[in-house]
């Protein structure tokens, strides 16, 4: 009788039971399914980025004034907001219906239990071996304390410090060694000498080795360039060479050879070409295994400028592929650095201070320099940027010492070449930077870009002093000059300005009939501008406008020539050209 | 007959059914608070009010201690006097309803022993008196009662009671096995605390998220399966992950009253045994041993010598473990993240990296802080592993000798006292006895 009582059975209640559990579980799933859809929904949901937005906030600022833009912004931003804010009623109610709805089917499913129980079964219990039990239980807890032994003494050698690798601390008590890789990393790294070589400096100065020159700031190291010459005639063309494969990047010349790289969708390569001949002396392609990511028709797929140190070639391109190879063609190595986000294309170009490879990589993603072992391609140093860019890198000598100059949408900002530490920062720029710092030579950094303005940058303490701001005629996509005295800017509307470099003070302007997007070159004591009709325009780095000479080249540039001994090398459109005496 | 008794096939469907759904609604719940919406951009000389924060409200703090006080001495008497499972059950649900879901899971007993190892650590470190409450009175109804707490007042413990609708047994092997897995983790909570690298007791309450109606992505996935294991290994966590658990099974083990199976002489049917789902349940010892006194002696003396050479190895593979232990320390990860983006590991930047280099701290002052804490976790992992250690020799001693038990008995240290085993003995009491049968609690 007791037993009868005990476990008694009711299926009727315990069938309602069930029932309800069911439905209470059904009208919890479902809301569980809605939830769920709502909150990747969410996941994927940007409101303060919607391309409408985006672009409202864009022509915004284009327009500061325009309240109708302004309401407009704001009559978007409510909606937005009101949408987050419902839906997020929602969810909270939704979680409460949930809950109840769980509560319920648990409580059903427990009486459900209740009024069908389980009932003891009287065949057991097995009656274990008391030690033989314990014995597999010493066993197991015996394995139990080897196997987390194992764990913790792999954990101990398996997981590695970054940190004490870069305080070149060295773990001898622990027994910890670093792996082979960081072992080649810090040698390497330790290779690199701290010190500039003063031999290499007068082989980069005389040749041109990176994008606008030696440093990459515009101003030659040779002082005499051709004036005239006559590309319909041939007069004073040394040679014209056909690019083979279309690219926005400038030639570099070192020790009579000039190179070039081109891309499209089908490869990416690099040209050698003789520079007394123009014959071109090999063509190397770039095997790459990454998907091609979008470019604009006006950056392409080899925008960046390549560079050398002397002994190496080195290329980059926008799929992310770094290149090196020696002059004859042989590669070095290669790497790709991770496809850049960019909606433009990647832009920057490479340079070097003869024992270093500074890559300026900033992208929607990511946003970093880092420098390579030009030897290995190995990384020396790496440092995070916080904003994306498309201006490249110039390598600047002060009293201080060497300096590396980015340019990015907020900032111009300057890093110890050898460690990579960041050295100052000026908040004085905005907007798509392209256009590149300049630098007097001295003791004056130079930015400026279209939409905000132009500075000048006296570096005489920790943080560089501003000295002026002009947002008259600005760049956007040719890189401003500083002559000793001067700075001028030549603007994607065809105007060239002239700039007091201590005071801002405008000298003199001049329209043209194209616009820029070479940029402008110091050559002793003439500017050298090439519009986009390619239209070679030289005047003198003087207080007022006065004309030197005016060439046309018969074709579209966009690059930025080259100047050698004497000799002034033009990519246009289609056509390498060598001019000189 | 008793012995065709088959679980039907309708109650499967709804097990699994449940399972599903319960899958579904714990992640989704309280997902919704990980989204946030920036507040609105003005432009037009409008000052945003300053951001108040009111200060914590005590009101509550008075009546969480008479409810745990009221929730503990009720649980010692449902369990110890009125021996009835409903009762117990319904005073889980309570405790899951107030402490859980009203009070949001805080204060919490699991959690308060953080702050009472944080006060002993740094004496700047205030610790309320509640706290200390709520760490103290369990572990005093633990000595007095045996863990009772467990059985209806902890609110963690509640919410996987409530799930558990089909609990089955754990091979006891491997019961055994996994229980050395909460001393691990109060012995790496004990080092969080003591190196300052925060509460991860608090950080990986798998419950919490659901009391509060919201958590992270992957804490609630986490919670999740935790409840999806509790509907078939009832109180996953409690059994296998619990921290306060070592100290309450310590305690319940010296406890001066305990629960029992049955009221009078036990006649080893065995059907206790079968109902408990926490193989918490000792069977009788064998009368006679199948080895010899003074080979059991010799084995028992092996182990305790080597309990000091246990000790020594746990505590310099401890030492060992400084790299892997730092990484729980934030400024230890942060500084790693950084060293790591300067040496050209990473191709991204994170949202830690960029706020600290915003903040214009130079690297070398986090690189410095850093490598000191890093020695506090090298003394404190051969703290950690001597701990460890001398767990697993106590466990390797507790299992080689020879307690004689003449009939079924609960373990007073891993018994939840949560009362299943009570309807399932068939000697009554003799005041049970004489009660009407229909009063009699039933399964629930």
């Amino acid at each position: 009788m007791e037993e009868k009582t005990e476990f008694k059975k009711r299926p009727v209640l315990s069938l309602a039971a069930q029932s309800a559990a069911l439905a209470a579980g059904l009208f919890s799933l479902i809301l569980c399914v809605l939830l769920v859809a709502d909150y990747v929904r969410i996941q994927n949901m940007d409101p303060l980025n919607d391309p409408h937005l985006l672009q409202l906030r864009r022509e915004l600022a284009d327009s500061p004034g325009d309240w109708a833009l302004i309401e407009q912004i704001r009559t978007f931003d409510y909606y937005a907001r009101r949408a987050f804010f419902s839906s997020q009623e929602q969810r909270r109610t939704g979680g409460w219906l949930l809950l109840g709805g769980t509560v319920i089917c648990f409580i059903a499913l427990k009486l459900s239990n209740l009024w069908k129980p389980e009932l003891p079964d009287i065949g057991k219990p097995e009656k274990e071996d008391w030690f033989k039990f314990n014995a597999l239980l010493r066993q197991l807890l015996a394995g139990a304390g080897v196997l987390l032994a194992a764990v913790a003494l792999f954990l101990a050698f398996a997981v590695q410090s970054d940190l004490t690798q870069v305080l070149g601390q060295s773990d001898g008590q622990t027994g910890v060694s670093a792996p082979p890789v960081e072992q080649t990393l810090l040698s390497a790294h330790s290779s690199v000498p701290q010190a500039s070589l003063p031999a290499f400096s007068a082989a980069m100065k005389t040749n041109w080795p990176s994008f606008r020159g030696p440093g990459g700031f515009g101003v030659a190291g040779i002082t005499n360039a051709p004036v005239s010459w006559d590309v319909e005639t041939g007069k004073g063309v040394l040679w014209k060479a056909e690019v083979p494969v279309p690219g926005f990047n400038s030639p570099i010349v070192w020790n009579g050879r000039v190179f070039i790289s081109g891309a499209d969708d089908q490869g990416l390569e690099v040209f050698c070409f003789d520079s007394g001949t123009g014959k071109q002396l090999w063509k190397k392609t770039i095997e790459t295994s990454v998907e091609f990511p979008e470019v604009s028709d006006d950056t392409g797929y080899a925008a960046p400028t390549m560079t050398t140190d002397g002994q190496r070639i080195f290329a980059i391109f926008a799929t992310g592929d770094l290149a090196a190879f020696d002059f004859d063609g042989n590669p070095v190595w290669q790497k790709n650095l991770g496809v850049p986000k960019n909606p433009y294309g990647m832009g920057s170009s490479l340079i070097t201070d003869g024992e270093r490879l500074f890559v300026q990589y900033d992208h929607e993603d990511a946003q970093k320099v880092l420098a390579l072992d030009c030897a290995t391609g190995n990384p020396v140093w790496q440092t995070a940027r916080k904003y994306i860019s498309w201006s490249s890198p110039a390598l600047i000598e002060t009293a201080a010492g060497k300096q590396l100059i980015l340019n990015d949408e907020a900032n111009v900002t300057a890093y110890d070449p050898t460690s990579g530490k960041q050295i100052w920062q000026v908040k004085c720029l905005g907007g798509e930077v392209a256009p590149s710092p300049a630098f007097n030579g001295k003791d004056i950094v130079f930015v400026a870009n279209e939409y905000v303005q132009a500075s000048a940058l006296k570096l005489n303490g920790a943080v560089p002093e501003i000295l002026w701001q002009y947002d008259d005629f600005l760049p956007e996509i040719s890189s401003p000059l500083a002559a000793e005295n001067l700075f001028f800017i030549a603007t994607s509307a065809g105007d060239v300005v002239c700039l007091d470099a201590a005071t801002g003070e405008v000298k003199w302007e001049h329209e043209f009939k194209d616009g820029f997007s070479s940029s402008p070159v110091l050559v002793g004591n003439c500017v050298y501008a090439v519009d986009l009709s390619g239209v070679v325009h030289i005047f003198e780095a003087a207080d007022e406008y006065k004309e030197v000479g005016t060439v046309a080249m018969g074709e579209p540039v966009y690059a930025t020539p080259a100047f050698v001994t004497g000799r002034i090398y033009i990519r246009s459109d289609e056509t390498l050209f060598c001019i000189g005496d | 007959m008793i012995s065709d008794f088959r679980f039907p096939i309708s109650d499967w469907m709804g097990t699994r059914f449940l399972c599903f759904f319960a899958a579904i609604l714990f992640i989704a719940t309280p997902a919704q608070a990980e989204f946030r919406f920036p507040m609105p951009e003005f432009e037009t000389g409008y000052q945003h009010p300053p951001v108040y924060t009111p200060g914590p409200s005590n009101a509550m703090v008075g009546w969480d201690i008479v409810v745990l006080f009221a929730a503990l001495t009720l649980a010692a008497i449902f369990v110890l006097k009125r021996r009835k499972r409903r009762e117990i059950f319904l005073l889980t649900l309570f405790s899951l309803i107030y402490f859980g879901f009203w009070r949001n899971g805080c204060v919490c007993a699991v959690g308060s022993l953080q702050n009472i190892a944080a006060g002993l650590c740094d004496s700047s470190y205030g610790v309320p008196l509640t706290v200390v409450i709520f760490f103290t009175a369990p572990l005093i109804f633990a000595l007095l009662f045996g863990r009772v707490f467990c059985a209806a007042v902890c609110p963690l413990g509640a919410v996987q009671e409530a799930v558990a609708v089909r609990p089955v047994k754990v091979p006891p092997a491997v019961e055994k096995g996994l229980s050395i897995v909460p001393v691990i983790y109060l012995g790496l909570a004990l080092l969080s605390v003591a190196t300052g690298s925060g509460f991860i007791i608090c950080q990986y309450d798998p419950f919490v998220g659901f009391f509060r109606m919201g958590a992270s992505f992957s804490l609630l996935v986490f919670g999740f399966f935790m409840l999806l294991t509790g509907i078939f290994v009832a109180r996953p966590y409690c059994r296998f992950l619990c921290p306060y658990g070592v100290l309450l099974n310590g305690c319940s083990k010296l406890s001066r009253y305990h629960a029992t199976i049955t009221p009078s002489d036990c006649i080893q049917c065995g059907l206790c045994s079968d109902a408990c789902p926490y193989n918490a349940i000792n069977g009788p010892t064998p009368a006679a041993a199948p080895e010899s006194r003074k080979k059991g002696a010799y084995r028992l003396g092996l182990l305790i010598l080597l309990t000091p050479l246990m000790i020594a190895l746990g505590g310099g593979i401890g030492g060992l473990l400084k790299e892997p232990l730092s990484r729980m320390n934030p400024t230890v990860r942060l500084a790693e993240r950084i060293a790591g983006e300067e040496l050209g590991r990473y191709t991204t930047t994170t949202i830690e990296t960029d706020a600290f280099r915003a903040s214009d701290t130079p690297n070398e002052t986090l690189y410095a802080e850093a490598v000191a804490i890093k020695e506090k976790f090298r003394t404190g992992g051969m703290g950690l592993g001597a701990f460890i250690g001398l767990m697993i020799a106590c466990r390797l001693i507790a299992v080689s000798i020879l307690r004689k038990r003449t009939g079924y008995e609960p373990d007073r240290g891993t018994c939840l006292s949560c009362g299943r085993c009570f309807k399932y003995c068939p000697v009554k009491s003799r005041c049970a006895e004489s009660q009407p049968s229909g009063e009699h609690d039933q399964n629930d």
